[in-house]
């Protein structure tokens, strides 16, 4: 009796796993979509899943991965940071220059992060004094960028950046990528701050109801403050390692990486508001973004047809997503 | 006498001869390990309105999905026109003949009045296209049978919510349905909309149609509803005549205890051995034309009463989040107050409980574990680790009594009653001086209204004041110890709740002088 009652509730809670674990693929469909390329994969382009291509794809991931992570803290405040694009542009060719290429190699790396923390500030101020949509915002201030870009470079960037920047973007540990730990650490950062800390709750409060966090004493303005910056400073790291992988000025990188960077949150299960992806599910939608891409490229599929694969793609995460909250 | 016996007679003879429509027998519906159905039974006849009441969270809402095809149930029998029916979904119960107005309307907005009509059975020409032109003349038709004047053209999403409840019956008697099931239709409609809604199901009454109506209304159901059966708790209770059944004997069933056990005894500590927790004195400010001069002591239940909007949130939100006044003072435990926003107004030990609980309360996608923890984030370094509370917030839940599955399910999965009760506990976490409570129980069913009403008693008689508002008069008479009345932004004047009634505190608020 008792043997046949503990069996029961072993069950019972066998039949829990598996629901939460459904529950978990239809709310990330990054992880589906992660399981399914690798499957496909398998059939289509075997090399593909050699240790090398995947370290390969490991480290193209970084700077999406990177971009997307700070994406999702703005995300999941319920506002939207379009300026990543322009962080990187600028980063770039600031790297490339002169000042930075042959200067101490702190400077390098302090740079990107100090521009893309006051590029965010300055976004959030906008946001938060003007009441003005974060859409438009930070769009515009990504035209700033992209323009103050071709002003350092003079239209015509180039030349070499430091070498400590090229060997954090593309030096080895063993056989892992630097770059790769470096967004490990970051994921393990944002995702402490998000699951324990108070901003973290006070982020995620102000997601779900503004009027609720103002008027339950919680400071909005500060917290899409912390968000915004947090997100520049993402940016200004990613912009770092991009330009390690390339090794000079260009026009215009990071581009790509703005409507990539919402792709990977909104396929990683984290929507406009909130979400239960967390940090982890976002790392595997930069994943699923940057391995699809290289399959593809793999196969010879054209560079558009890859943007249309890519695009139905995240509009098959995102109307399941909008299926899922209904 | 000949004549009530003779119609009872023909009733009589009618209900043998003539099956139920509808017949639920002993039916049961469980989620995962949450029973919220256990063995409840219906029958409706052709020709009745049959009232299903009960509190929320007694299963209503299961039920009527259950007779809608929403869900299966996971036992029991559903008879239809006397055969055992088991619906796949909605759409085959449609089909069969049982058409349902939920709560959310499931009108698509991009599409027209007629197009919503005709979903899925649109009328074809010889070349197999949609006849948009039949369509609307039909449409026209059906609605002026029910005598609406609405555009057929029109996109539903312009409608107002009374319209398209409009439509959906149209919807409904255009398909010629059998039973028209009503969850709470009249939640957000005003007094005419609702009194031309009970003119339509009076039609649909008397054109042989079998209506069940779920509402916890009372009057409605007296005005409405010739059958009323209660549940509670998922179990079904018990089947009423509306003839001759009183309201207090459709509460007692629906609550399990008598009416007026809903509000606890007053205070019982003497008035002048208390101490003034609050006063405003002499305050003017935008929206409070004013003077406005009261105070609240310590072991009181104070109630702003007076006309809608004649300054009772100005009052609550200028001394929850120091609004900058324009002549006077309002004093908090003695000094006057300091800060300037609800984070100051909360360091200062006051708790506010909004009036419009989903817009301006909670974090309907959080779970309930953190929208009650999110009472202890206010003056906490944002770079500190989060109080886990699990403890803290698990006691709360037991001593509210909040019905969840798990702490961490979101909040807007729960009923009004148990989101309010989360609203409270995220206070009695924290250790407040005060408590505002405006509109305390809104939108909540009667048994929580009880379980409130004592909990705001019993942090009073701690000495935790609470000032309150409210625009239902009997629950701040019921409720409080002393009346505030309120006209044109300024105070009146107080009295005791013990003294007041409506009448009374009604001339007050609109003749602006205590009778």
């Amino acid at each position: 009796m008792t043997a046949g009652m503990a069996s029961e509730g072993r069950t019972s809670s066998l039949v829990q796993g598996l629901r939460s674990l459904a529950l978990t693929a239809v709310s990330v469909p990054a992880y589906p979509a992660l399981a399914g390329l690798l499957v496909a994969s398998a059939f289509l382009q075997p090399k593909a899943l050699t240790l090398p291509f995947l370290l390969i794809v490991l480290r193209q991931a970084v700077p999406l991965g990177l971009v997307a992570i700070g994406q999702s803290l703005t995300m999941i405040g319920r506002s939207i940071d379009l300026s990543v694009g322009g962080v990187i542009a600028l980063v770039n060719v600031l790297l490339a220059h002169r000042m930075f290429a042959t200067g101490a190699p702190w400077m390098s790396f302090v740079m990107p992060l100090a521009l893309g923390a006051a590029v965010g500030a300055v976004n959030a101020l906008f946001i938060a004094r003007l009441r003005a949509s974060a859409v438009i915002i930070t769009l515009g201030m990504s035209i700033v960028l992209v323009g103050l870009s071709y002003v350092v470079s003079g239209g015509a960037p180039g030349g070499q950046v430091n070498a400590a920047v090229r060997w954090i973007a593309t030096g080895r540990l063993g056989l892992f990528p630097i770059a790769a730990f470096v967004w490990a650490g970051v994921a393990l950062l944002v995702g402490l701050t998000l699951a324990r800390l108070v901003i973290g709750r006070e982020l995620q409060a102000l997601g779900a109801n503004y009027f609720a966090a103002r008027l339950g004493g919680l400071p909005v303005g500060k917290t899409l403050l912390v968000a915004h910056v947090a997100s520049g400073a993402i940016a200004g790291a990613a912009g770092i390692v991009l330009t390690g992988y390339i090794g000079t000025g260009t026009l215009n990188l990071g581009n790509e990486l703005v409507l990539a960077s919402l792709a990977a949150v909104v396929l990683g299960g984290t929507s406009f508001g909130g979400g239960r992806g967390g940090v982890l599910g976002i790392v595997a939608g930069a994943l699923v973004i940057t391995y699809l891409a290289n399959l593809l490229r793999g196969m010879g599929v054209a560079q558009p047809f890859q943007l249309v694969i890519q695009g139905l793609i995240v509009a098959g995460a995102a109307g399941l997503a909008a299926h899922r909250s209904r | 006498m000949m004549m009530s016996e003779r119609r009872s007679a023909t009733r009589l003879s009618q209900s043998r001869t003539m099956a139920p429509l509808l017949e639920a027998v002993d039916i049961h519906k469980s989620f995962g390990s949450v029973a919220a159905l256990v063995g409840v039974s219906l029958a409706l006849k052709a020709g009745s309105v049959h009232a299903v009441l009960g509190e929320n969270g007694a299963g209503k809402s299961t039920l009527m999905k259950t007779i809608a095809g929403v869900h299966a149930p996971t036992s029991g029998t559903l008879r239809f026109k006397g055969e055992a029916v088991a619906w796949r979904d909605a759409e085959a119960a449609n089909e069969a003949g049982v058409s349902t107005i939920f709560q959310e309307f499931i009108l698509l907005p991009n599409l027209s009045v007629a197009e919503n009509l005709f979903l899925g059975r649109e009328p074809r020409t010889r070349l197999g296209l949609v006849d948009r032109r039949a369509m609307i003349a039909e449409s026209r038709l059906a609605l002026e049978r029910l005598g609406l004047a609405l555009d057929p053209e029109r996109l539903a999403g312009t409608l107002g919510v009374a319209e398209q409840q409009m439509v959906e019956i149209a919807k409904g008697v255009m398909r010629d349905a059998d039973i028209f099931v009503f969850d709470e239709p009249t939640a957000a409609l005003g007094d005419r909309e609702a009194e031309r809604l009970f003119a339509l199901i009076r039609e649909l009454q008397a054109n042989g149609k079998g209506i069940l109506y779920v509402s916890h209304r009372l009057p409605e159901i007296f005005a409405l509803c010739d059958t009323v059966t209660v549940l509670k708790d998922g179990r079904y209770v018990d089947t009423f005549a509306t003839e001759g059944a009183t309201s207090d004997a459709l509460v007692a069933a629906m609550v399990g205890r008598k009416l007026e056990q809903l509000y606890p005894p007053r205070s019982a500590h003497a008035a002048d051995r208390q101490s003034d927790v609050v006063a405003f004195e002499g305050v003017k400010a935008p929206g409070l034309a004013g003077p406005v001069d009261f105070t609240v002591r310590s072991h009181e239940i104070v109630g702003l009463a007076g006309l809608e909007g004649h300054g009772q949130i100005e009052i609550t939100r200028a001394l929850f989040e120091g609004w900058r006044l324009d002549a006077g003072t309002i004093r908090f435990a003695g000094a006057p107050i300091r800060h300037d926003d609800a984070a100051g107004g909360i360091a200062a030990g006051i708790g506010l409980v909004p009036e419009d609980r989903k817009r301006e309360g909670l974090y309907l996608s959080l779970g309930v574990d953190r929208n009650i923890a999110a009472g202890l984030l206010p003056g906490l370094s944002g770079a500190r680790l989060a109080p886990q509370a699990r403890a803290g917030v698990a006691e709360q839940i037991r001593r509210l009594r909040i019905r969840l599955r798990d702490p961490s399910q979101p909040i807007g999965d729960l009923s009004g009653g148990n989101q309010q009760k989360a609203l409270l506990a995220r206070w009695l976490l924290r250790d407040i001086r005060l408590l505002i409570c405006e509109e305390p129980t809104r939108g909540v069913d009667i048994g929580a209204k009880a379980e409130i009403y004592a909990l705001l008693r019993e942090l009073a008689d701690r000495g935790i004041p609470v000032l309150v508002t409210s625009r239902e008069l009997p629950e701040l008479i019921g409720l409080c110890d002393r009346l505030v009345i309120l006209r044109d932004g300024a105070t009146v004047g107080s009295m005791p709740a013990a003294e007041a009634t409506e009448d009374k505190v009604m001339r007050a608020a609109i003749y602006g002088e205590l009778g």
